[in-house]
């Protein structure tokens, strides 16, 4: 405790240059404290979020709707990126529920109650209002949404309206205590929480040492002189830990309200893709604890460490630049790491690429990790070594550099291993995209929507197949299917299409005869046995019996990557009986995939069929909000990476050039030009920086690889993703080059070298 | 300016906002000689050297320097003086702790534009005259203090500069070493023609100048010939 005060009374008692050092590292702490409490928070939103999407889930009883009983009806179309949910509900007579979170009763027959989002949206795009028949008569409650920027919606319907479709249930109650759609799948919150700790978690350690060691050589000086003068040497580390302990107390404290502010701030502006209410970003006890106990005690661990060397050997601080060769463990740890992670992106040029099951659910996590600590561990001993053979040029500015880092590898770690870790961490952000992309999006340039007919007037499927932004429609008939009558082969189904309805549906087609059935076999796909059926037809009020047989005669296809065109028959509409309508299938609609597109056309259907269960073919819908979220959290770990690893660089680069001052002014005296003393500032840190940069590149890629591979997508090696990734880096690089310009000034003060 | 100038001050004032360092200074120095300033601490007269070193800007007067004013020459041609015609021993060497005691010798040579080659071998003849040959791979961690200095002077020397500044040369080192430091670095200076200007508290040192200074309250007054 003595020693705790003395740090302390040295801390108040000592110059203006110490005392700008400790709010230096104060403020440094509470931006990365500040950090530390938004990515420890993200949880906590996506949870508040579950809970409210849990909390309104329609409870049903099971099978068929009781003749009495209150009705709902569940529809999800994609706005966009984003879910548009609809929540169609018809009063019943009798066991009848409460109203759901978010509304005071349950809406009468055409009452609309929208989610403020919605309310925006119709404003403008007034299209939306077909598929909400009703009049909007207020507002959901922040209860009853996930976020502020969701689109809900519950429209108020007589049981007439819903009866028909095959998904209405009877409702029982409101809460499940579960969300259906998660706002992020757990196992894709695992990687997410593993990417976000890599982008900001790493970095911000890296932060808070630099922030603990400013000053170090003369810091030491001091410290050296207390332990001469007769403090043990445990007393002495304590001495300097008092000062960092208190500067990360005071930093979390500032932090924590920092914080505070930038969860008011976001909450209200939002993020593309992810919005939430400030409750829910408030931090819970945990996180204090973490932020207001961990940073401090984080900080006193460095603050004891970095004092060893000088209570340990204090003659020896005074005498600096002892050359030492850096350690070789932490390059050892690189190549573990890298080994993980080329062994399995290997197996992906293979026929059987590793898969995520088993031992490599842990290595590759490992080998990234071991990757991501490798880089930064091996950055002094690459500096060193680069420092040692550049350092040989004849260019006096990189010997100068270069020398300086040979001595001191370790300062060049602290400076840039910030930025280093931030680009490694951006190809792994970049590999769970690309994984999450192949889930959830189709590449086809062609988009489809399958509708079931079952519901569909003969007017409403006119109307349908009339969308102008439409290219083609087609009827799919569905025979019933019954396993034990027909053995292992399934009952033909057909597509009733034109040639030209199917050219207008598929890639290729090849030996298509029009008003003739034939047998649809796309070259690429192994043909299973199928067998005749017999297909019901409406034909007004009455219902025929249509019998398809399989032809010999083939046309062959190539669909495009998403489709539904796979039935084994093509039927030509001609040979219809006069007026009849199948009356169990499919009506297939079809367009182009630009998502301008594809919204203006679920508008068009939603405005003719309001409760039509649209299957928009190869979009998942809450995988595309799922990605949209992730994007965001992304993109707000790089955010916050870069913001803590270019304040890692500025602080601690800051702190070697005053260090450096009474060294540089000598080097001025005797005639050094400004620019060759900008030079050599900015190449002691640039080089090890593009050394560093480019190995990240280099593994980060490889990590994402791996990552790939035992994802089980498609996409291994994301050459796609390089341009953007080369061009953070040299946007990176270009900022320190920049950022270590203005470090020498053209003024010479000789009062920096006089000590007296 | 008498031809036999090579630096000259006339009626030089230096001041820190309000407080003046330096009143109407009159100097001049002349090649191979030893000019000693002395003077209690705070007394100017290390604000006098740096200003006669063109490093701080006259509020009134004029320097000379081989017969041109100052006052005529920009930023980019005093630095080139600095760097070409005048060298700078400092009071605790202020030598580059990452270069070796060759590389920080031959760094005036270096910033002036010459090859490497033939700086550090310039440099290695230096040493070699001061008698520290042997250090020569070293870093300046590893030598004892007075050698840091006599690397000091070396480097202030090595170029054969018009002027050597030298700011409290032996300030940091025990008597010994400093006259055995100072006794090396005047003997290569006269032996160069190199004008020394020497500002020490020391009365001792200043003992060994050819003309010796006081300066008490920013005016400099002169004592006489010393040596």
């Amino acid at each position: 405790m003595r020693e705790f005060l003395l740090g302390l009374r040295l801390l108040l008692g000592s110059g203006r240059g110490a005392r700008a050092r400790f709010w230096l590292m104060t403020l440094g702490s509470s931006l990365g404290v500040c950090c530390l409490a938004l990515v420890l928070t993200v949880p906590a939103i996506l949870d508040a979020r579950d809970g409210r999407a849990g909390g309104r889930d329609p409870v049903v009883f099971a099978g068929k709707p009781a003749s009495g009983r209150t009705l709902v009806l569940e529809r999800t179309d994609p706005h966009g990126s984003r879910p548009f949910n609809r929540v169609f509900v018809a009063r019943g007579t009798r066991d009848t529920p409460g109203p759901p979170p978010g509304l005071d009763a349950l809406p009468a027959p055409h009452e609309v109650f929208v989610s403020p989002a919605l309310r925006d949206q119709l404003r403008r795009e007034p299209n939306l209002k077909g598929l909400l028949p009703g009049t909007v008569r207020g507002t959901i409650a922040p209860a009853g949404l996930t976020d502020p920027n969701e689109l809900y919606a519950y429209v108020g319907a007589t049981p007439s309206d819903l009866i028909h479709s095959g998904a209405t249930r009877a409702l029982k109650s409101w809460g499940s205590g579960y969300a259906p759609n998660p706002a992020v799948d757990p196992s894709t919150l695992d990687i997410l929480r593993f990417t976000m700790a890599t982008l900001v978690l790493l970095p911000l350690a890296v932060h808070l040492s630099v922030c603990a060691r400013l000053s170090a050589a003369s810091r030491n000086r001091r410290l050296a002189a207390l332990r001469l003068l007769g403090l043990s040497a445990k007393g002495t580390q304590r001495v300097n830990a008092a000062e960092t302990v208190v500067a990360a107390l005071l930093g979390a404290v500032l932090g924590i309200g920092e914080y505070w502010l930038l969860n008011q701030a976001m909450a209200r502006t939002g993020l593309p893709g992810l919005k939430w209410y400030p409750g829910d970003g408030v931090p819970t006890a945990g996180t204090l604890a973490l932020c207001l106990l961990g940073c401090p005690a984080l900080a006193w661990f460095v603050g004891r460490a970095s004092a060893r060397a000088a209570a340990t050997n204090p003659l020896s601080t005074r005498r600096t630049a002892i050359p030492r060769t850096p350690r070789i463990w932490g390059g050892l740890l690189l190549v573990t790491g890298l080994g993980i992670v080329i062994g399995y992106s290997l197996t992906g040029l293979t026929a059987h690429p590793a898969d995520s099951s088993g031992i490599n659910a842990l290595l590759v996590p490992l080998g990234v990790l071991l990757t991501g600590l490798g880089l930064v561990l091996s950055m002094p001993l690459l500096s060193y070594l680069m420092a040692r053979r550049l350092a040989r040029s004849r260019s006096l500015t990189l010997n100068l550099a270069m020398r300086r880092n040979e001595v001191e590898p370790g300062s060049a770690m602290r400076v840039v291993s910030g930025l280093v870790l931030l680009v490694f961490s951006a190809s792994l952000a970049q590999g769970v995209l690309v994984e999450e992309s192949q889930i959830t999006r189709s590449s086809s340039p062609s988009q489809e929507y399958g509708i079931p007919l079952a519901g569909l007037s003969a007017h409403q499927q006119q109307q349908l197949t009339a969308i102008p932004q439409l290219r083609a429609h087609a009827l799919v008939m569905e025979p019933p299917f019954d396993p034990d009558a027909e053995g292992s082969r399934i009952p033909a189904r057909a597509l009733v299409a034109t040639c030209g309805q199917l050219k207008s549906l598929v890639r290729h087609v090849e030996g298509c005869v029009d008003g003739k059935a034939l047998r649809l076999t796309d070259p690429a796909v192994t043909p299973e046995p199928v067998a005749p059926s017999t297909v019901r037809l409406r034909q007004g009020t009455r219902h025929i019996s249509l019998k398809i047989t399989v032809p010999r005669q083939r046309a062959l296809f190539t669909g495009y990557d998403v489709t539904s065109v796979d039935t084994p028959v093509l039927f030509p509409p001609s040979e219809l009986p006069p007026g009849a309508v199948p009356a169990s299938g499919t009506l297939i609609l079809a367009g182009a995939s630009d998502p301008a597109t594809v919204r203006a056309v679920l508008d068009r259907i939603g405005a003719i069929s309001p409760t039509a269960d649209v299957d928009p073919v190869g979009v998942n819908v809450d995988g595309l909000q799922q990605i949209s979220v992730i994007e965001t959290l992304l993109a707000l770990g790089m955010v916050m990476g870069l913001v803590v690893g270019a304040a890692a660089f500025l602080v601690s680069a800051t702190d070697r050039a005053v260090e450096r001052r009474s060294q540089v002014t000598a080097l001025a005296l005797i005639g050094a030009r400004p620019r060759v003393l900008r030079l050599v500032q900015c190449a002691q840190v640039v080089l090890p920086l593009a050394v560093g940069l480019l190995l990240a590149l280099l593994t980060g890629k490889l990590a994402e690889t791996s990552y790939l591979v035992t994802g089980g997508g498609e996409t291994f090696w994301d050459g796609a993703g390089v341009p953007l990734l080369a061009a953070a880096a040299g946007t990176v690089l270009l900022a320190a080059i920049l950022g270590t310009l203005p470090l020498v000034g053209r003024r010479i003060d000789p009062e920096l070298i006089r000590r007296d | 300016m008498n031809t036999t100038e090579v630096l000259a001050a006339r009626g030089v004032d230096l001041s820190y906002g309000s407080t003046p360092a330096v009143r109407d200074a009159h100097l001049s120095l002349a090649p191979g000689e030893v000019t000693a300033i002395t003077g209690a601490s705070g007394s100017g007269k290390s604000s006098l050297l740096y200003c006669l070193a063109g490093v701080l800007p006259p509020a009134r007067g004029e320097v000379w320097f081989e017969g041109r004013p100052f006052s005529t020459l920009d930023d980019e041609e005093i630095s080139t003086l600095r760097r070409e015609r005048f060298g700078f021993v400092f009071q605790y060497g202020e030598l580059l702790p990452e270069l070796t005691v060759e590389e920080n010798t031959a760094l005036p040579l270096r910033l002036a534009g010459r090859r490497k080659a033939p700086a550090l071998k310039a440099a290695a003849e230096v040493l070699d005259r001061l008698g520290i040959a042997d250090l020569r791979e070293r870093r300046p961690s590893q030598i004892s203090g007075g050698q840091s200095q006599r690397v000091a002077v070396a480097r202030a020397l090595v170029h054969r500069p018009s002027v050597v500044f030298a700011d409290e040369p032996t300030g940091s080192l025990d008597s010994a070493n400093a006259g055995a430091v100072l006794e090396e670095f005047l003997s290569l200076a006269r032996s160069q023609g190199t004008a020394v200007l020497l500002v020490t508290h020391d009365a001792g040192v200043a003992a060994r100048a050819d003309h010796h200074w006081t300066m008490a309250d920013g005016v400099l007054s002169a004592t006489g010939a010393a040596a």
